[in-house]
């Protein structure tokens, strides 16, 4: 013991680097299963964090249809028993309600408004009320502000309810006006919506909640059904508790049945654990897999350090060995004392890895994360002492079982070359082997990962190997041109084996590096892309609008040249496989949206865009009037087939001239019929109608129809001379090539078609009974759109902003995924969409306005100026919020360790480096004696010693970058970037090797490593001094 | 404790590297009584030293046969060989540093030498062992602050840590001082006389070897003469061949016909040939 201790305390600088290697293996040891680890507790709180609500159980029973049905025997604290004893502390505790749907009206007025009558458990704290107070008592109630404004309704007031399948109304009164938390957990997604609305044309009066106590619903008929709400606890339920909450939501149905309940859990639950169980899997895979290529290239490092240690203590071994110490003892003690150091490092970096969780559990993982200890950790570092361990054990009895001569030889005898090279040879194979399996894998197991450095490894070795005769070819080449100080570093390089393991290991450090630059570039790129798609913008405000033309006054108002946002419209089907329209204004698209300029190109962009020519016709007044002649017209008999007699008809009596105008204030859409024209009577007559065009309508067609029952042929022209309003004289109806048929009736209900007139426009018309139109040309039809490529056939029809169908001509697909709405899109443009008008389907229209980056940094004044122009704006989305959830995302963690992988290889070369340097330095430093002697100049060795490992290490690293980029080109497809738990997402990977960061990385690692080359080459000229010749033969 | 005796017959000595094959030793034959203070001379590369590592068991004879009192070093394991390195045979390498354990003081290094002999007998207490050599003032002194010949000392008293039966000392005095170097000598010579050790002493030093009681001179791999007390002698081997000196194998090119006649008082003379075409 005390010689080992003199023995450590000796080799002081030999003991520190020994277990600064092993603390870097520790370290990656240690801390690779411990981050892994703290990434599925992070993933894990993250996505029942962020997924609450889809992770939530929400029971709710069956409502009863008969009076006294079984909701009412099943209060919401039976659905607790649904919740397992054992999951109950992981979950929150479980939020009871009762709701009825109820039709209410405000005092003695008949019920009209479609509602809800709801308690909540503690629903009372959740609440602001802005007048009167809580319901207390069984018929008291709170309603919303947004009730309050629509209806009138006030502190005080009584409102009268019924449901469906109960006519009795009961009476509420109103005590307190509430404005609901919309954002709060609490409400599980049941939250007052504020969603409140008087009636319109097409859609009844709607209310929200109307709140009250339990006594409310327990008394009286209400048919309410009852509902329970609970979901895992973020930072409480962990990640080894997702496989029995999946397994109890599994079998949640089976209970409910199995306890006669009449219920349903409406829960996402399994989706959230199934996302988050892939994500674990990344963690755990891609984590070690990063981490364990440091670990065991510090293992090959220690490798070295220790081959060079245990060279240098030769003459120590030989001095046991005389005094009559076996092999075995001799070694024991060495291993005991070099086993110190490795086993000190090794212990050290454990704690160094748990002091580097910390660190990255406080700057990325939020602190998510509990503090623990899995087992797998101290396993890692128990392997990882072996590993150290079994490399000392090696590398003492590789040279403690040499004979004494041997030991006692100043200069080691050297190993034969064929040994090495079959070494060499068969870590190439061992390591083509693995990058041809990694690469056949189909991107499965641990191997595509490993690419880079088996691609470095095999790479490097062959390099190296060819390097050896390629110098000795330098070397002579360069001796015959009198080129000393090259044929003297290369004949070094020539005559140095051990320059193949330093070429080997700066391939691999240079190729890990740049392989963890490309692969954290790409990465960073792919998620800021996907996230900019999935946006669209850099931010999204989402919009409430009554329609389309308050929405665009307020885009108006707050920014009227566009610098800030862009408004855009989704307007969706019924169907989630029909079509939906996005609706853009391409101008300010191309300029706001997430790469919107390369949805497609600048002649898609003019073709999207409505016509500029003809101009909309403006229409402006209470009324409309016309002049027609339909004098012209006469019977008309369609053709019969063969053998087939028409049933007699009575002969047509009139046709009505009707016009369809758009709104330009509500975007509705109107049909304005004039009094019918009846046949017969010649010459032109004058008529008029209502028109409700106020500020302005355009007129979007002009069309016939018919009387109901007068449905016999009729054929000829209507000539229109004069069409005004009363504010407008005349009103051009322009060419007739400025109007197509429009009309929406099949072939065989007749046929329509403008034509010039002397003065005016004259229709030519074929009616048999059914609806006919041209449209005005200022609103294409069918709608110019550009689809996504999975929207297939001929006749596609998307939803207008009334829900009813448009038809679009497909301009041709998007260049890109369209922007945050991706699949089953057409993109129009929103102007014609407005042409074409139509009253807001509020249920399946989205008003939204896409913000850049100076609309986000202005993004108050905005939403102020929004509020101020009488639009309730949103901040729903943000780019980097995204951005920050990605971030958080397994895949993501893992490959944040990348810059630290490069940075521990760049490390590692250096260590060894300095290592081959101080291994060698003595006979380097006798051999440029042995030359100056002989009259080479200080200068020429200098170069020499310079040359001899720099221009190598140059060109490994030159090698071992190329290595990374092509390995990151290989394995980064496979590479998990994202947690994809279904389809794949069409927002395509951009792969694209970072050029200018490959070249910096490239660069900054030669830099490094041939400074360190060029220091050691000085230092060894700088020792050749005559005096080293003395030692070589003393 | 008595010394060892050595004795060789024939032995040979082959390196063998890269395809060459030296012989550094030619059928040496040669016996040391015990206790005998002998040294080994000769010119550089005739085979001093690798008899010297023959004898400690740091090579194995090609051919012939070498035996250390009891000891058949042509025929012992690698173990048997550390056991009798351990116990029994003390050995100085040229270049005192080479012996030592740099960070060890001279008591630490003596300590050491004795590890692998600890449990085999009772061996001389580290501190006797330094006071045999002179050191007991520099016991704790650390190496780098001793004088060379301090330091050969020490390397001396390593040698002898166990008391062996046989010391073998390579060139133990070179690079020393007059002064140093007798001290040194004196040392050996006291642990010879005082112990009875037997030693074997390489040196090219001919004060040295003048002051050895007897010297044995190798040439190309043979021995060439003895020496006792400073008189140098022939010596006929065990195969019948003598080696000439070199002053007189200088006058006699090889080929020389030698004709061989004793006298009447028992001398042998040796008178070169006349032959034709020899002037």
């Amino acid at each position: 013991m005390t010689f080992l201790r003199q023995a450590l305390r000796y080799r002081r600088a030999q003991g520190l680097v020994l277990a600064g290697i092993s603390l870097l293996i520790g370290t990656c040891a240690a801390f690779a299963p411990w981050f892994a680890r703290a990434v599925e507790q992070t993933v894990t709180t993250e996505a029942l964090t962020h997924q609450w609500n889809s992770a939530a159980w929400q029971l709710k029973t069956t409502p009863s249809t008969a009076v006294g049905g079984p909701a009412e025997e099943t209060p919401p604290e039976d659905l607790a028993q649904l919740v397992p004893a054992d999951l109950k502390p992981l979950f929150t505790p479980p939020v009871y309600g009762r709701t009825a749907v109820v039709i209410w009206g405000l005092g003695n007025a008949r019920p009209t408004v479609e509602g809800r009558v709801v308690w909540r458990d503690g629903y009372c704290a959740q609440l602001e009320l802005t007048a009167g107070r809580c319901p207390r008592a069984p018929g008291e109630v709170a309603a919303s502000s947004a009730d309050a404004k629509n209806f009138g309704l006030a502190v005080g007031a009584t409102v009268r309810a019924q449901t469906a399948s109960n006519p009795e109304r009961s009476p509420l009164r109103v005590v307190g006006i509430y404005q609901a938390d919309a954002e709060a957990t609490y409400w599980f997604g049941r939250r007052p919506t504020g969603n409140s609305r008087q009636a319109s044309d097409s859609q009844p009066p709607l209310g929200d909640f109307l709140l009250a106590e339990r006594g409310t619903l327990s008394a009286g008929h209400w048919d309410a059904y009852s509902t329970l709400d609970t979901r895992p606890q973020p930072g409480i339920a962990r990640a080894d508790d997702l496989d029995r909450i999946r397994q109890v939501t599994d079998q949640l149905e089976a209970q409910i049945a199995e306890r006669g309940i009449d219920a349903r859990n409406g829960s996402g639950l399994i989706g959230v654990i199934d996302g988050i169980q892939t994500e674990r899997r990344q963690a755990t895979t891609i984590i070690p897999l990063v981490m364990v290529q440091v670990a065991l290239f510090g293992v090959v490092v220690l490798a070295l350090a220790l081959a060079t240690v245990v060279d240098q203590r030769r003459p120590e071994l030989g001095v046991s060995r005389l005094r009559g110490s076996g092999a075995s003892s001799t070694g024991r003690a060495l291993a005991a004392e070099l086993s110190v150091p490795v086993l000190l490092g090794t212990l050290a970096g454990a704690a160094a890895g748990f002091a580097m969780l910390l660190a990255v559990r406080a700057a990325w993982l939020g602190g998510a994360a509990p503090l623990e200890v899995p087992w797998t950790v101290p396993a890692a570092v128990a392997v990882a002492a072996l590993a150290g361990l079994t490399v000392v054990a090696l590398s003492v009895r590789t040279v403690v079982r040499r004979p004494i001569s041997s030991l006692l030889r100043r200069i080691p005898l050297r190993g034969r070359h064929r040994t090495i090279g079959l070494i060499d040879l068969t870590v190439i194979v061992v390591a083509s082997a693995g990058l041809v399996t990694g690469l056949t894998s189909g991107g499965r197991g641990p191997l595509p990962i490993l690419t880079p450095t088996l691609l470095a490894l095999a790479a490097g070795l062959a390099f190296a190997h060819l390097l050896l005769p390629a110098a000795g070819l330098v070397s002579r080449y360069a001796l015959r041109r009198g080129r000393l100080g090259l044929a003297l570093g290369a004949l070094q390089v020539a005559r140095r084996p051990a320059v193949t393991r330093l070429v080997a290991v700066v391939a691999v450090a240079t190729g890990l590096a740049s392989f963890a630059g490309q692969a954290a570039s790409v990465a960073d790129r792919n998620r800021d892309t996907r996230a900019g798609y999935e946006t669209g913008a850099e931010a999204v405000l989402a919009i409430d609008p009554a329609n389309l033309g308050v929405f665009t006054a307020a885009a108006d108002k707050v920014d009227p040249e566009r610098r800030w946002l862009t408004p855009v419209v989704l307007t969706s089907p019924p169907s989630a496989e029909s079509l939906r329209a996005v609706l853009i204004e391409p101008d300010s698209y191309r300029r706001i949206a997430f790469r919107g300029d390369r949805l497609t190109d600048a002649e898609g962009f003019r073709k999207l865009q409505a016509p500029t020519e003809p101009k909309p016709i403006e229409l402006t007044g209470q009324r409309l009037t016309v002049t027609a002649d339909a004098g012209a017209m006469t019977s008309y008999e369609p053709p019969a087939g063969d053998n087939v007699v028409p049933p007699p008809e009575e002969p047509a009596k009139s046709v009505v001239l009707q016009a369809t105008v758009v709104n330009q204030r509500s975007g509705g859409r109107y049909l304005v019929a004039f009094p019918p024209i009846p046949l017969g009577r010649g010459g032109p007559v004058t008529l008029s109608t209502a028109l409700g065009c106020l500020p302005s309508c355009q007129l979007l067609r002009l069309g016939v129809s018919r009387e109901v029952g007068d449905t016999a042929g009729v054929k000829g022209e209507i000539a229109i001379s004069r069409l005004a309003t009363d504010t407008q004289q005349s009103i051009p109806l322009g060419r007739m090539q400025d109007w197509t048929n429009g009309s929406q009736a099949g072939a065989d209900q007749g046929s329509i078609a403008a034509r010039n007139a002397p003065n005016g426009l004259a229709l030519d018309v074929t009616s048999l009974g059914g609806e006919l139109n041209v449209q005005y040309a200022a609103i294409p039809t069918p709608v110019p759109a550009l689809a996504s490529p999975d929207a297939v056939g001929d006749a596609l029809t998307v939803p207008g902003l009334d829900g009813i169908s448009i038809p679009i001509a497909k301009l041709g697909n998007p260049h890109i995924p369209v922007p945050r709405h991706t699949d089953r899109v057409a993109v129009l443009d929103l102007e014609t969409a407005r042409r074409v008008g139509g009253g807001v389907d509020r249920a399946s229209t989205e008003f939204e306005l896409w913000l850049n980056a100076d609309g986000l940094a202005n993004v108050g004044k905005i939403m102020d100026g929004l509020t101020a122009a009488g639009v309730t704006p949103t901040l729903v989305d943000r780019r980097s919020d995204r951005i920050d959830g990605y971030g958080r995302s397994a895949s993501a963690l893992a490959l944040r360790l990348t810059p630290v992988v490069g940075l521990a290889s760049w490390a590692l070369a250096v260590v060894v480096l300095l290592l081959m340097g101080v291994s060698s330095w003595r006979s380097r430093a006798q051999d440029y004696a042995s030359l100056r002697i002989n009259g080479v100049p200080a200068s020429t060795t200098g170069g020499a010693a310079r040359w001899e490992q720099t221009g190598p290490v140059a060109l490994a690293a030159l090698l071992g970058s190329a290595c990374g980029i092509v390995g990151a080109h290989i394995a980064l497809p496979m590479f998990p970037l994202f947690a994809e738990t279904s389809e794949p997402s069409p927002i395509p990977l951009d792969l694209a090797i970072n050029w200018p960061g490959a070249v910096i990385l490239w660069l900054a690692g030669t830099v490094v490593l041939t400074a360190t080359t060029l220091v050691l080459g000085t230092g060894v000229n700088r020792r050749a001094g005559y005096g080293r010749i003395r030692e070589e033969l003393s | 404790m008595t010394g060892l005796a050595i004795s060789t017959s024939g032995l040979v000595h082959i390196y063998r590297s890269q395809g060459h094959d030296v012989a550094a030793l030619s059928g040496i034959g040669i016996t040391v009584r015990p206790g005998e203070f002998v040294g080994l001379l000769g010119p550089s590369g005739a085979g001093k030293s690798t008899l010297l590592q023959l004898c400690g068991g740091l090579l194995t004879p090609s051919a012939g046969r070498l035996q250390i009192g009891e000891h058949n070093l042509t025929t012992m394991t690698e173990p048997e060989l550390d056991r009798m390195r351990a116990r029994d045979v003390g050995i100085v390498l040229q270049g005192a540093g080479r012996n030592l354990i740099p960070y060890l003081s001279p008591l630490d290094n003596v300590r050491y030498a004795q590890r692998a002999a600890s449990h085999d007998r009772s061996l001389p207490t580290p501190e006797d062992v330094l006071e045999l050599v002179g050191l007991t003032d520099h016991a704790r002194t650390p190496l780098p602050s001793l004088t060379p010949g301090q330091i050969q000392l020490c390397a001396v008293a390593v040698g002898i840590a166990t008391f062996p039966g046989l010391l073998l000392a390579d060139e133990p005095t070179s690079q020393l001082d007059h002064r140093a170097r007798d001290e040194v000598l004196a040392a050996i010579s006291t642990v010879n006389s005082s112990t009875g050790m037997t030693v074997l002493l390489v040196t090219h030093d001919p004060e040295v070897a003048a002051s050895l009681p007897r010297t044995v001179t190798i040439r190309d791999g043979r021995i060439a003469s003895e020496g006792r007390s400073g008189e140098e002698f022939a010596v006929v081997a065990t195969d019948g061949s003598l080696p000439l000196p070199p002053h007189v194998a200088g006058l006699l090119p090889p080929g020389t016909l030698l004709r061989v006649t004793t006298t009447e008082d028992g001398d042998v003379r040796l008178s070169p040939v006349q032959q034709e075409g020899q002037s």
